[in-house]
């Protein structure tokens, strides 16, 4: 399990967390989600060892991540822009890694057909998207227990993504741990089951998609006047007006909400199906969570 | 396990390169020696060999300088920590790896280059004109000196969080230690500043050596032993520094914040404690009412100070504090200045 106390983190002026706790349960795929400069790929880095917390730590079954080799052995970070020496192959990163990890060959291979790449060409070479189908290959390949994703869906095809997505899936199956942080909110939807979403320099929510999902309802109503906002029996996360048309996302129990709806007799009811990305643009324009 | 694997993985990767450096620089050390002319003493030509320790020990000393930034290049990118700071090594562990691959990148081709050296020296002078045993003499008395360099540089050129500061950091260490030696000689006029500079004792082997191996044919016995003070002296202090160096080089390593990448290189032994002591040091030794030619080399030691302080603030805009800091350095070497002369003409009057 990770495990991330009290993480403070500042550069220079800007705090980008003040205090941050995360619980990442052994065995899920967490998607790692937050605005632009929220701090998702600080956390990840600090959770890997490239950056130390200012204050709190971070531990894996109660090991500290920090400068810790033997824990280090279990996780792979594959960061937004992975860095490659100018005449690195695909060959080469392969003996790279194998120096590092438990490389397993028929996994790269596999992964490396799939993609089609030419393991033989520079990387320098190679597209934006099959840089990241060449270190997607090597991280599979390590075999992580902990595998730590930034930004990875950025660049690939439809049809690398879904291979990307099969083999987060399969390691998932093996017992690994996925972090993912990322803005393609459907994709995350697709395959993680929890979630982290931080704002404002801490963890604003933490819990299990479906859990999100299930606590949030999106309704149109028709009513045969206009009704305000301060007219609605709870509170609106958003409310929106178009003549007698109202569209409302709010938190709570769906049939407390709708029974308190049902009070203010409206024509329709219609219950309109909320996504991750909603739920996300929801929590964020708010500001806080409701 | 994999500090090992991870050693020979890189060994691996250098190879080829260490073998092209050796080659390149055993072709400069073989082509200057083979076209050395026999030394002109009083319009003669005399039988007077040149042993080519000079550019032995140059070239040795140029890698020992630059080796570091190869090496130590993977500090400087954020791209490139992500990746290696990520890894299951701890981060001493790597520096460890790029720090021992640096000395074999230093000694390997250095000792080609020497080797063909020697053996250029012996095939150009007759065998009765050199010593060529002193060679190996000046050989083994240089690895400990480039180690010092190699150290010194290592640490400097870490202490930086942008490449380009790696350099200029490297710049400054190269004359820092020589510039506040050359303040004081404005003062004591015995000390030699040279031997205070991390170069100082690859100078004085090629001296004291050269002297030896060249002495069959020139009445330069008993020269080389003038040098030995100075080599000692100048071994003992770089030594020092390289201890220094090489401890603070490994015990700042896990420390070392990598968010500064890219950013402000505010490091104590960098520009913020460089500038204002070499811009001092300069305008002291600058002796300022000796004549206008001095009035202008201030002008341009004080452009230099302001170019260098806005790289290091990546602005020209350089703030408030950074302002007085280059006016006061300024004022106090120009006041000093003066002193140190109306210091020297009263010891003169």
């Amino acid at each position: 399990m990770i495990t991330a106390r009290g993480i403070h983190k500042a550069f220079e002026s800007k705090t980008v967390f003040n205090g941050a706790d995360v619980t990442v349960a052994d065995g899920s795929i967490c998607g790692l989600v937050g605005i632009n400069g929220a701090g998702k790929s600080t956390l990840l880095r600090i959770i890997c060892g490239v950056l130390r917390a200012d204050a709190g730590e971070v531990t894996i079954d109660g090991k500290p991540t920090f400068d810790n080799p033997e824990v280090k052995q279990d996780m792979f970070f594959l960061a937004d822009d992975p860095f490659f020496e100018h005449g690195l192959t695909g060959e080469k990163l392969r003996a790279f890694y194998k120096t590092m990890y438990d490389f397993d060959d028929g996994i790269y291979n596999s992964y490396v057909q799939k993609f089609r790449l030419d393991l033989k060409k520079p990387i320098r070479n190679f597209s934006k998207g099959m840089k990241r189908q060449v270190f997607v290959a090597a991280a599979f390949a390590c075999k992580p227990k902990y595998l730590l994703l930034d930004e990875s869906f950025d660049g690939l095809d439809p049809l690398a993504r879904l291979e990307f997505k099969r083999g987060i899936i399969d390691l998932h199956d093996q017992g690994s741990t996925v972090i993912i942080a990322s803005h393609s909110l459907r994709e995350l939807e697709d395959i993680c089951d929890s979630f982290i979403l931080i704002d404002d320099s801490e963890v604003k929510v933490c819990g299990k998609i479906e859990d999100a999902l299930d606590n949030i309802i999106k309704l149109q109503v028709v009513f045969d006047t206009e009704v305000n906002e301060s007219d609605m029996p709870f509170r609106c996360m958003r409310f929106t007006r178009v003549g007698r048309v109202i569209t409302v996302v709010a938190r709570g129990e769906k049939q407390e909400l709708l029974n308190k709806l049902n009070g203010m007799n409206p024509l329709i009811i219609d219950e309109v199906g909320m996504d991750f990305e909603d739920y996300f643009i929801e929590e964020v324009r708010r500001g806080s969570v409701l | 396990m994999s500090e090992r694997k991870y050693f020979v993985y890189e060994l691996k990767k250098a190879i080829f390169a260490i073998c092209c450096i050796a080659l390149i620089m055993t072709a400069i050390t073989v082509a200057v020696i083979l076209t050395y002319r026999y030394t002109d003493i009083f319009g003669f030509q005399t039988a007077k060999p040149e042993s080519g320790l000079d550019v032995m020990l140059f070239m040795g000393g140029l890698l020992a300088a630059v080796v570091p930034i190869w090496m130590l290049s993977y500090k400087m990118k954020k791209r490139s920590v992500d990746l290696y700071y990520a890894l299951p090594l701890k981060r001493g562990q790597i520096l460890r790896v790029k720090y021992l691959l640096g000395l074999i990148a230093v000694y390997a081709p250095y000792t080609v280059a020497f080797i063909f050296g020697i053996i250029s020296a012996v095939i150009k002078y007759p065998l009765q004109a050199i010593s060529e045993s002193y060679y190996f003499a000046a050989y083994f008395a240089s690895l400990p000196a480039m180690f010092c360099l190699y150290s010194i540089v290592s640490f400097v050129f870490a202490c930086a969080d942008r490449m380009l500061d790696g350099f200029v950091f490297v710049i400054f260490w190269m004359f820092a230690a020589f510039a506040v030696a050359s303040v004081v000689a404005v003062f004591f006029h015995d000390v030699s500043p040279v031997m205070f500079a991390p170069i100082s004792p690859l100078i004085t082997i090629a001296d004291y050596f050269s002297s030896f191996i060249e002495a069959h044919t020139l009445s330069s016995i008993g020269y080389g032993d003038a040098h030995l003070p100075n080599m000692t002296v100048g071994y003992i202090l770089t030594g020092l520094q390289a201890v220094a160096a090489t401890v603070l080089l490994f015990v700042t390593e896990p420390k070392s914040k990598t968010e500064n990448i890219g950013g402000v290189s505010n490091s104590p032994f960098g520009y913020k404690v460089m500038i204002p002591l070499l811009t001092l040091c300069l305008f002291i030794n600058i002796d300022i009412v000796d004549s206008v030619y001095s009035i202008l080399l201030a002008v341009i030691v004080a452009s230099l100070a302001f170019m260098v302080t806005a790289l290091y603030k990546h602005t020209f805009k350089i703030g408030k504090v950074q302002t007085i800091i280059f006016v006061g350095s300024i004022v106090l070497g120009v006041a000093l200045s003066i002193a140190a002369s109306y210091i020297t003409a009263a010891m003169y009057a």
